[in-house]
């Protein structure tokens, strides 16, 4: 907990000029204070650290969000339609600038923060170098400040990782709590950029590390919690969007919404397939071109911007208005087109930023156009635009990004309306399964094997069954003994099985086994006229249900040649049988099954010849 | 830990001067904006105004002043979806605030949803204003019974206007428009008490006079509603109406036999003349119908009434009537019976017997 260099620093005498003078000259002094001994072990202590990590990615993305604001302000002025002189030099410009930081500078602020905050918690040990805080911080401010069409949340994640990460390394956290710490970060960024704690910590928890343990979860909450704190402290306590009120009107608005499902489905595809396209292609191009592809981007967003100034940028105040029902059903279809090639050429060029934002204005652009076409078609329905704008957000998010339960939350979290669920369900699933039908590699999984690395896919682990007891037991066609009955008796039933083993059922619902041997060794003792309870040695079988994984039974077998497998209401009824050749059998089915399945899924093409970036 | 500490608290110092000066600068922008917006509204130029109000809000979210203007500013644009969008964000913030509601009263109205109109007009009556709740109040309601009277609602119209009247300021012109407004819905007592109270006030005041003619005209007091319109006239010539009325008074006036301060024979020779005038309309308006008075039993009304008047004929001449006074209400009464069913079977009436037919009807209110 203490830096190990301070550790007998405590008899020592102070300097002469103690306290030293001067604010710098504080530092090493502070260094020196032994802090109280806590009582903390090292898991009462990550709680606490989350405490602080949640404290500082507030402060961070508090910081972060004022200097994209200050940023645009300056390059492309106050109004929202900023002059077509600024439009063409400003993100061009920008992103030249962008190019030669990230190039020179910061080389590892290009591509997804969620890619890198996974890759630090599965490849680098939570290692996450706090110059990446720093090149994110600048690079995204300069770049979507002047008009890329990114957003901030992704880096403000990647912000939050990289200084817990720092922080974690700072206070000789174990490697294991290193490792964990970055998502306890990325959650208190996340958090914070949306202002929605919720929302972010289901997003860490369902892409980032994918599992719900107790430890874990509760440092991540607890991050999250305090970086929203700080965040509504310094910037307020209004959420993301002034939602206008919503209630279903009629409940022949859910065939609305399923269609808006639909067409957010096929969008999200699109918008996956052209990123997907477009980014190992721009990748391998000669290197000189990296200098110049965020300043073309930015050339062909400015061009855009000159009749759609909304595409640029995050697009908050935009969706804002849309929700607000400012705009024509047909220009909101424009907005999410352009947006999508917009933010494709950004993100694809090598731009640092985030895709939530974009994914979010596409969204309610495509969920404010079906509503303004129901609008038209069905008046007596009575739907409100903003409602379908606001779940065209959870659409996009659930059939682009691949969240299915933050993209619910998220929506509720921001809309604060439950009443809003039924459309948001089930628009969001019918995105997600055409999106899972027709893109079966996640766009973070196809990310990270553009990259050259195999991080572990979430939505991979929560769709491939996990393997049960069931699947791997026989039917109980052995001869089962009963406790009660005579050796001798026991004798003439197994003398005509082929086994050697055999299972005794007791009254009571235990099990255990018995030899073909140690039943002939019983009688030659003499013991013929027993019952098997009184003379079998008193070691029980262990036993296991058929809905139970497959590990369970791995870990239960030790060394029994079989075990049973009963009915959990009834635990003399012998379901099946297993053993360690069975359990084997069934994990080399289905290994060679998933095997099979993912090189169908390699990429092929660029991007299965790009090595990382 | 400690640096981290240290570090921490030195993070927020710095975040919350940086902070400061973001608000301040946003703060600044915000109004900055807005001027031009309400710049460009009074400009006449609502698009503008709709541009620049946006702007003020992106940086200073939430401030419902803004938003309040940029929904004016929609309205003013015929943006009216979007507005009332906006105003029902702002409605569900503050469900107590009367200028929010008042605006979603006018786009109700727009609309034509009374239902909905009423509801809205009723949270402004009763809603939250930042000044003058009083006058706001007031004004409201006025809108209101403005709208409900575009809508024929009478009945509402009348109780929103008694409410009006309870805390009614000492305003001429005020009286006047109530007077007005208890003209549009009939309510005539009512009516020409208020003009008579704008008059009380201020005696020049606009419409008051032909105001409390017609109302006095309309309750049938046409010697009071003479002098009203009299003065009408006199101050407005070209008020058409008042000029009809005054005329109308005068030949009421003039014929009618139950006028008061009326010597006897006055009063005889009105009710002779008066028979004349009925029978003579009852045999033009036969003619105009082709019935013939020849017939033995009258087969219609208007050869009833003819009978009838054939009948009182003989006694119907000065000296009957001044041997037997109560004969003149009798005669009358025939008189009206003769106008009405003359109106009723050959339309309109030439002036004299309309007036024939108010005097009736005056009468018979005034029996009743």
């Amino acid at each position: 907990m203490t830096d190990p260099a301070s550790t007998n620093t405590e008899n020592t005498p102070p300097p002469a000029s103690y306290p030293p003078k001067g604010w710098t000259a504080f530092l090493p002094w502070l260094k020196k204070i032994r802090p109280p001994r806590l009582f903390l072990h090292e898991e009462g202590l990550f709680l606490l650290l989350a405490v602080i990590i949640g404290l500082f990615s507030g402060l961070a993305v508090v910081c972060f969000q004022i200097a994209i604001d200050w940023t645009r302000i300056r390059l492309l002025g106050s109004a929202l339609d900023p002059t077509p002189l600024r439009l063409l030099l400003v993100p061009a410009l920008a992103g030249l600038c962008v190019a030669i930081m990230v190039i020179h500078f910061f080389p590892q602020v290009r591509g997804s923060g969620v890619n890198q905050t996974k890759a630090a918690v599965y490849i680098y040990d939570g290692y996450i170098p706090f110059s990446t805080v720093i090149g994110k911080f600048l690079t995204c401010s300069l770049a979507i400040g002047s008009g890329q069409s990114l957003g901030p949340e992704d880096p403000s994640l990647q912000m939050g990782a990289g200084i817990a990460s720092a922080l974690g390394r700072r206070l000789h956290l174990s490697r294991e709590k290193v490792r964990l710490i970055a998502p306890v970060g990325a959650a208190a960024g996340l958090a914070a950029a949306f202002n929605a704690p919720i929302s972010a910590v289901l997003f860490v928890i369902e892409e980032v590390i994918g599992k719900w343990t107790a430890g874990v979860l509760g440092a991540i909450v607890l991050s999250a919690v305090s970086s929203v704190m700080v965040l509504r402290v310094f910037l307020g306590e209004q959420p993301l969007f002034r939602v206008p009120p919503y209630h279903l009107a009629h409940p022949a608005e859910l065939i609305a919404y399923a269609i808006l499902g639909v067409i957010g489905g096929i969008a999200s595809l699109m918008f996956a397939k052209l990123v997907c396209y477009l980014r190992p292609r721009l990748k391998a191009l000669p290197r000189w071109t990296h200098y110049v592809q965020p300043a073309a981007a930015g050339l062909l967003i400015g061009i855009i911007g000159i009749w759609l100034p909304q595409v640029m940028g995050a697009g908050y105040d935009f969706i804002d208005q849309a929700l607000h029902d400012q705009f024509t059903w047909k220009l909101l279809i424009f907005l999410a087109f352009f947006k999508i090639i917009a933010t494709s050429l950004s993100f694809s060029s090598g731009t640092p930023g985030g895709m939530f934002a974009p994914t979010l204005f596409i969204g309610a652009m495509i969920g404010g156009a079906v509503g303004g076409v129901e609008h038209i078609l069905f008046p007596h329905l009575g739907g409100t635009v903003g409602g379908f704008a606001l779940v065209g957000m959870g659409v996009l998010f659930a059939g682009f990004l691949r969240v299915p339960m933050t993209s619910v939350f998220m929506v509720l979290e921001v809309s604060g309306n439950y009443s809003i669920i039924l459309p948001v369900m089930i628009a969001n699933t019918i995105a997600y399964l055409i999106s899972l039908k027709y893109q079966p590699v996640p766009l973070f999984d196809m990310f990270s094997r553009q990259d050259g690395t195999d991080l572990p896919s979430m939505e991979e682990q929560r769709e491939t069954g996990t393997l049960q007891v069931e699947d791997a037991m026989r039917p109980p066609a052995e001869v089962v003994l009963r406790a009660e009955e005579p050796v001798a008796e026991a004798i003439r039933k197994t003398s005509g099985s082929p086994h050697e083993f055999f299972l005794v059922s007791h009254r009571s619902g235990d099990w255990t086994g018995v030899t073909k041997e140690a039943l002939r060794g019983l009688a030659k003792e003499g013991k013929g006229d027993s019952p098997l309870a009184r003379v079998l040695p008193g070691k029980l079988l262990p036993w296991l249900h058929p809905d139970q994984p497959l590990d369970v039974a791995l870990r239960q077998i030790g060394d029994w040649p079989l075990i049973p497998v009963i009915h959990r209401a009834d635990f003399n009824n012998l379901q099946g049988v297993i053993a360690l050749s069975d359990i084997l059998a069934a994990y080399g089915a289905a290994t060679g099954k998933a095997y099979r399945s993912k090189v169908s899924l390699q990429p092929s093409g660029p991007q299965a010849a790009l090595g990382s970036e | 830990m400690v640096v981290s500490l240290v570090l921490l608290g030195v993070f927020f110092a710095i975040t919350g001067f940086v902070n400061s000066r973001y608000h301040a600068t946003q703060a600044a922008l915000g109004g900055h904006w807005y001027a031009r917006g309400v710049a460009a509204l009074k400009a006449n130029q609502p698009l503008k105004a709709v541009d620049a109000f946006h702007t003020a809000l992106v940086y200073s979210r939430d401030n419902s002043a803004y938003e309040l203007q940029l929904a004016e500013a929609l309205v003013e644009s015929d943006r009216l979806n979007e507005a009332e969008v906006y105003l029902r964000t702002l409605w569900v913030r503050e469900p107590g605030n009367g200028t929010v509601n008042l605006e979603l009263a006018r786009l109700a109205a727009r609309r034509s949803d009374v239902p909905d109109a009423i509801r809205y007009y009723h949270n402004a009556v009763y809603g939250v204003w930042d000044s003058d709740p009083i006058v706001h109040r007031r004004e409201t309601r006025m809108e209101l019974c403005e709208f409900l009277l575009a809508k024929k609602e009478r009945t509402q119209a009348e109780s929103e206007l008694i409410a009006i009247v309870a805390n009614l300021p000492p305003d001429a012109a005020l009286h006047a428009k109530v007077g007005g407004m208890f003209l549009q819905v009939q309510d005539y007592p009512r009516a020409l008490q208020q003009f008579q109270q704008a008059l009380k006030l201020k005696p020049k005041v606009k419409g008051a006079w032909a105001g409390a003619g017609e109302a006095a005209y309309q309750t049938g007091d046409y010697a009071e509603a003479y002098r009203y319109l009299q003065k009408a006239v006199a101050e407005s010539s070209s008020d058409l109406q008042a000029a009809q009325q005054l005329e109308m008074c005068k030949l009421i006036l003039s014929l009618d036999p139950f006028g008061r301060r009326l010597s006897q024979r006055e009063r005889i020779r009105r009710t002779l003349a008066a028979f004349d005038q009925a029978v003579a309309r009852v045999k033009q308006c036969a003619q105009n119908l082709g019935v013939n008075f020849q017939a033995k039993q009258p087969n219609t009304p208007i050869e009833d009434v003819y009978a009838k008047a054939k009948k009182m004929q003989p006694k119907v001449n000065e000296r009957s009537l001044r041997r037997d006074p109560d004969l003149i209400s009798n005669v009358m009464d025939l008189v009206f019976q003769m106008e009405e069913q003359a109106e009723r079977s050959c339309g309109l009436l030439p002036d004299p017997d309309r007036a024939l037919l108010m005097i009736a009807r005056t009468r018979g209110a005034t029996e009743r």
